[in-house]
């Protein structure tokens, strides 16, 4: 028997429960020759915001133990740009694209959520509410949750679109900002972002990364990840999904396990970019070998 | 010998004239002429009275020009068209009502055909034995079929080979021109109601939308006989003119919008008398048939722009040098688009957004390039797409500008720059385009299209020559057929040009849309 992989995550119907994590897959074209898109459960691509942007100076990359350590600075081509570049070409696949977004303001993430509203082929919003907010002073999005709320909210209002913020991971309470999404109206949530880290260097006393802090993603946070998915699906009722260090089936199913309904592959693409479509077919392969009929039976299966 | 009494002769005489009444006389059925046309036919032509007023119809120049397209010179028309043997033919069988015909797609013969049928009433058995003694070298008497006699008649000069097949009927001359001879037996076949008619159809007779002499209607090819048709009725005037109406179907709840007196004055001020077409229309109404049509991406985007609360209106005009454009170095006028918008500073998002969402969905990549004309900004619409199109000189490419009241599309940059620019040197006095708005308000219209055809036949000469030039030399052999469509096109054009000018207006009739035109004569 071939198990029910399908799965519905805040209305956009996958084929199965893994997804690339945003910023790790690029925009699509440029895995396209290495993985057959039509086999993932859907396609997050790289952050947009509202216009051009060129992202940080380098190095912007230094490996860490078990992990990686980025500061890209969301370089991307901004509403117009990607939809011009990349939408014709996604829309040849029978995959849904969500759309991760980014802005400096919330009139910003307002405009670039409305446009999106209406680009065929767009099957739904990830929220990046990650970056500095520049208008309202230091405070991140992702990490004060007023603003988290009033952000979450304005992008509701403005879009139709399934709508899935992304949490931040390093927060008090990952269950309050879960809750929060839910009731601000989100469909589904994701977590976690990479994890704020830095590197430096011993011998030019320097940072790795010429933005000097930045981000760590990679099976060094799996069990970080692990954890706050755990707590934020026993918060809400909305679809969960988990990403975080996931390099196989077995990471996966861990995820499911406690209650996310997909998972997302980041950093474990850039080492071997089809390590997703091994995902599916490891859960695929799992879910036969314990004789369960659909991949809901798995999610949540955890006995604590 | 025994005399007669008088009552004798006066009873002889009666029987007689009785006779000869019972034997010429026959009923007028004008139902029956539609008897003899076959039911698929596409397009129909009723004539009354053409023999009475064919003086005055001939000489109207629209006629010559006509001929001219098709290749007779205007002096042999003249000579034809004013011949007694033209009235004599004319005298015979359009004296009452002439109704002419064309079927795609005869039973009989799988080929198309001209079908016509004339009501002679009593003449037609004059005209029966005329036929029967007639010694006519291209007049034969073929076999009789259904019991009606049939003549064939090969005249000299038609085209393809036809021939005009003749049978008379009750008080109608019937007949068809084509190359099968074997095509009569149809018309007789729905005569005799053998084979379905246009008498059958109630909707192709009595809803011939008024009683002018000169009217018909004419439907696409299809399936379905009885699917709806375009009816028209002409009128020709004196002076050389021609009016009609067209009856086209239309939605039932469409009715006459009230167009703002200001609507369309900032691009009235840039078009002045500049234009030689231009064509206004009920922004809703033009909103409404793209969404009925052109149920496509760029359809819906198209119809999304027009979308407005207020009342509206939308424009078209045609420029020549020297605001002129050129595409792909030809040269060729300007057409431009205008329509009102509610929020005019909501524009160039609205466009934006419209660019965004074709450009997820076609590899286009449609960017607005932001130029100015003195404080006005235009908006040069490029491509990122490697495309033909991207690869056009900057000034060929598409341009809008989004205008006070409007929002302005021109088919290429260079002629919207110079347009603007111009008009705000000039003063902005009361142009020909101003009238048009005003004479569509006056009659009450949802659509007013006015072309200055001198002018317009210049326009699209040139357009045609330049491209046909241009043809000539990428491809001096292959192009040889387009070429010669598009000299046929200028003979067209030229034919048109003497009239001077065409008006139509375009307004709701009980559940159709009107269309009323004038063709030439004075304003």
């Amino acid at each position: 028997m071939t198990p029910n992989l399908s799965t519905n995550i805040g209305g956009i119907q996958m084929k199965n429960p893994v997804m690339t994590a945003s910023g790790t897959f690029g925009y699509g074209p440029e895995y396209a020759e290495l993985v057959d898109l039509n086999q993932l459960g859907a396609i997050v691509v790289k952050g947009i915001c509202l216009n051009e942007t060129k992202g940080n100076q380098t190095p912007r990359t230094a490996e860490a133990a078990s992990g990686l350590l980025n500061a890209i600075g969301l370089p991307g081509p901004g509403v117009a740009g990607f939809v011009r570049e990349y939408m014709p070409f996604l829309r040849q696949y029978d995959v849904p694209v969500i759309v991760n977004i980014w802005g400096k303001t919330i009139e910003e993430y307002v405009e670039v959520a409305a446009r999106f509203d209406s680009i065929p082929g767009v099957a739904g919003l990830e929220v990046n509410v990650s970056c500095p907010n520049i208008k309202e002073g230091s405070a991140l999005f992702g990490t004060d949750l007023k603003m988290f709320e009033r952000v979450v909210k304005a992008i509701r209002n403005a879009t139709r679109l399934p709508l899935m913020p992304k949490l931040a991971p390093n927060v008090a309470d990952i269950a309050e900002y879960a809750r929060c999404a839910e009731a601000c109206g989100a469909d589904a949530i994701s977590l976690i972002n990479s994890f704020p880290a830095m590197s430096v260097n011993i011998e030019t006393r320097r940072p790795m990364l010429a933005n000097k802090t930045g981000g760590l993603s990679g099976p060094a946070i799996k069990p970080i990840a692990l954890r706050l998915v755990w707590l934020a699906a026993q918060a809400v009722k909305i679809p969960v999904v988990g990403m975080g260090g996931i390099a196989s089936a077995e990471d996966a199913l861990e995820f499911l396990m406690v209650g996310a309904r997909a998972v997302a592959v980041g950093t474990a693409s850039f080492i071997h970019p089809d390590t997703a479509l091994k995902v599916v077919r490891g859960i695929e392969q799992f879910l036969a070998e314990k004789n369960l009929a659909t991949v809901a039976d798995w999610v949540g299966a955890f006995d604590p | 010998m025994k005399r007669r009494p008088l009552m004798f002769w006066v009873l002889l005489f009666a029987g007689i004239v009785a006779a000869s009444w019972w034997t010429l006389h026959i009923p007028r059925d004008p139902q029956a002429l539609f008897r003899a046309i076959p039911a698929q036919a596409t397009w129909l032509t009723t004539h009354k009275n053409l023999a009475g007023r064919w003086t005055d119809i001939a000489a109207n120049p629209l006629l010559a020009s006509v001929a001219s397209a098709l290749e007779m010179e205007p002096e042999e028309w003249r000579e034809q068209a004013s011949s007694e043997n033209t009235q004599e033919f004319l005298d015979l069988l359009a004296r009452d009502e002439i109704v002419l015909a064309y079927v795609p797609e005869m039973r009989s013969t799988g080929e198309p055909a001209w079908v016509f049928s004339a009501w002679l009433g009593g003449r037609s058995q004059r005209l029966r034995w005329t036929l029967n003694s007639l010694k006519e070298a291209s007049l034969r008497q073929a076999a009789s079929r259904n019991g009606w006699g049939v003549w064939v008649w090969t005249p000299k000069g038609m085209r393809d080979g036809s021939r005009i097949t003749l049978a008379l009927v009750e008080g109608m001359l019937i007949g068809c021109i084509s190359p099968d001879t074997l095509a009569i037996e149809d018309v007789l076949a729905c005569y005799d109601r053998q084979l379905p008619s246009l008498a059958d159809d109630t909707g192709a007779t009595t809803s011939l939308t008024d009683d002018s002499a000169d009217r018909g209607w004419f439907r696409m090819s299809g399936p379905n006989p009885w699917g709806p048709r375009i009816h028209y009725s002409l009128k020709f005037l004196p002076g050389g003119a021609l009016a009609g109406k067209v009856y086209a179907p239309s939605a039932p709840s469409m009715a006459t919008p009230v167009l703002p007196a200001n609507s369309l004055s900032d691009f009235s001020d840039i078009m002045r008398d500049i234009p030689s077409v231009a064509l206004v229309a009920d922004r809703a109404l033009v909103r409404g048939w793209i969404e009925g049509g052109f149920n496509t991406p760029v359809g819906r985007e198209v119809a999304g722009l027009l979308h407005g609360e207020e009342p509206g209106a939308l424009a078209f005009s045609l420029v020549g040098d020297p605001y002129s454009g050129r595409f792909n170095a030809v040269r060729l006028p300007t057409l431009l688009a205008a329509f009102t918008v509610d929020d005019p500073t909501q524009v160039t998002a609205r466009v934006n957004a419209a660019f965004d969402r074709l450009n997820a969905i076609y590899p286009w990549g449609l960017v607005p390039q932001l130029a100015m004309v003195g404080t006005q900004r235009v908006y040069a619409i490029e491509s990122t797409a490697g495309s033909a199109y991207s690869k056009m000189e900057a000034n060929e490419r598409i341009a809008y500008a989004p205008l006070q009241q409007s929002v302005l599309f021109s088919s290429n940059l260079e002629g919207l720059t110079k347009l603007l620019r111009d008009a705000r040197r000039e003063a902005t006095e009361r142009g020909r385009f101003a009238e048009g708005l005003q004479r569509m308000r006056d009659g009450h219209a949802l659509g007013y299209l006015w072309i200055d055809l001198e002018r317009s036949a210049k326009l699209l000469r040139l357009a045609v020559t330049a491209w046909s030039l241009k043809l000539m030399i990428e491809d001096p052999m292959g192009s040889q057929p387009t070429r010669q469509k598009l000299n046929e096109a200028k003979a067209w054009i030229d034919s048109l040009a003497p009239q001077k000018t065409l008006e139509v207006w375009a307004r709701p009739h009980q559940d159709l849309l009107e269309y009323e035109f004038r063709l030439g004569g004075e304003e």
